[in-house]
């Protein structure tokens, strides 16, 4: 048991990530060939683990309309969304407009998950203000550099915070605020962009090892 | 070519491919001088793929018809056969590309993100991994400007604008009340 458990799995990992890993760096016809069949049999895998997550999301919304558990409700949303534009999109064989007519499938894209999504969007404008306010209390030093900072991006980021600048300080000269907001972005802001990309790259680099070399095992399950 | 590899855009591709005839490029003709890909899942899997023999992953068009067939495809194998790539996206896609296909297979590659996204990719515009990089609905209205086409981004900047001195506003007046509670 413990073979077909434990150590096939784990041999097919290694075996797969190191022929994969040494096809990224040596770029011959044969790990061409290796990187197309893999990329197909992902694709495969892919569109299977859509299905499989479709199938546990009805199970799990399901048990919550049965066992009518707190908020139940809106779980019964799931499918009706499902609905509104799975049937649409089988009636209609998945095309958007027919000529110039829209069909049910347009119709629910536009007018239901367009403007679903617009609203999704929109109600975050408010809790970016109540999250700002709370980053930007100016309680120390450093909350207050933050500050600074945010303001002279927000202000250089629209042209009727230009304009305000230019109104207010326009008489300084040389500060113009497009310029220090650039200055802003592309020299502090992008230091500490590289530094967290290299932590992630090299975290990433690490997991990655481990997992070829079966040191991390949390794919296989607890048994 | 023009493809999308978020289930939720497949909408916007069709929209686009409705106004291309119509409003956004009425002189060229779908074929021979665009063509509009399917939907496939594995953003990682078509990107690699990309850059070796595409056809092996887009045989056909989003109508089903034959993909190598069609004169736009002429000379055409992978990405290393086009001139630039650009993807548009509020998600974290561009950065497999630049990963994937533009660093892997030499391809010129941009972009276009929100402007929430934009500080994230400077490091790659700054070495030179994106040629260009739009940032948001300024980004956008620069670009519209820049073309003399404009439109939407142009048209949204107003209230951009008032929402951004609407929040520096709310801001400044919070920390204001801050201090009164706290020392007066």
């Amino acid at each position: 048991m413990t073979l077909i458990k434990k150590h096939i799995p784990l041999a097919i990992c290694f075996i797969v990530g190191i022929l994969t890993l040494s096809s990224y760096y040596v770029p011959t016809q044969a790990s061409e060939k290796y990187v197309e069949s893999m990329n197909k049999w992902e694709n495969i895998v892919a569109g299977f683990a859509f299905l499989l997550g479709l199938f546990s999301l009805f199970f799990s919304h399901t048990r919550k309309i049965t066992r009518r558990v707190d908020g139940w409700g809106y779980s019964l949303f799931v499918f009706v969304g499902f609905l509104a534009m799975v049937v649409p999109a089988i009636v209609s064989n998945g095309k958007q407009m027919v000529g110039a007519d829209l069909t049910g499938l347009g119709w629910g894209y536009r007018f239901l998950f367009n403007a679903l999504s617009g609203t999704m969007f929109s109600v975050l404008a408010f809790y970016i203000v109540s999250t700002a306010y709370r980053a930007f209390r100016i309680k120390s030093l450093q909350a207050g550099v933050l500050f600074a900072a945010a303001l002279v991006l927000m202000l250089a980021k629209v042209p009727l915070g230009q304009m305000i600048w230019e109104t207010l300080f326009g008489w300084t000269g040389g500060w113009d605020i497009a310029q220090i907001g650039q200055w802003l972005m592309d020299v502090p802001a992008v230091a500490g962009k590289r530094g967290i990309m290299m932590g992630l790259a090299i975290g990433g680099i690490v997991t990655a090892l481990k997992i070829i070399f079966g040191i991390e095992r949390q794919y296989m399950g607890k048994d | 070519m023009i493809l999308t590899l978020n289930a939720g855009a497949t909408g916007l591709i069709d929209e686009i491919g409705e106004r291309i005839p119509k409003d956004i490029a009425p002189t060229k003709k779908y074929g021979t001088d665009y063509v509009i890909l399917p939907y496939q899942p594995n953003p990682v899997a078509v990107m690699t793929q990309l850059g070796m023999d595409m056809y092996q992953i887009y045989d056909k068009d989003r109508d089903g018809a034959l993909l190598r067939e069609m004169p736009v495809m002429k000379g055409i194998r992978n990405v290393k056969d086009m001139q630039l790539g650009m993807c548009i996206t509020g998600t974290a896609l561009l950065d497999y590309w630049v990963a994937y296909t533009a660093d892997k297979f030499k391809m010129p590659f941009a972009g276009g993100t929100t402007a929430v996204s934009q500080i994230g990719y400077a490091p790659y515009l700054q070495t030179g991994q994106l040629k260009g990089l739009m940032g948001g609905m300024k980004g956008a209205a620069d670009y519209e400007l820049l073309i003399d086409a404009k439109e939407k981004g142009t048209a949204g900047l107003d209230a951009l604008s008032l929402a951004h001195i609407m929040v520096i506003g709310l801001i400044v007046v919070a920390n204001i009340m801050m201090f009164w509670l706290k020392y007066l």
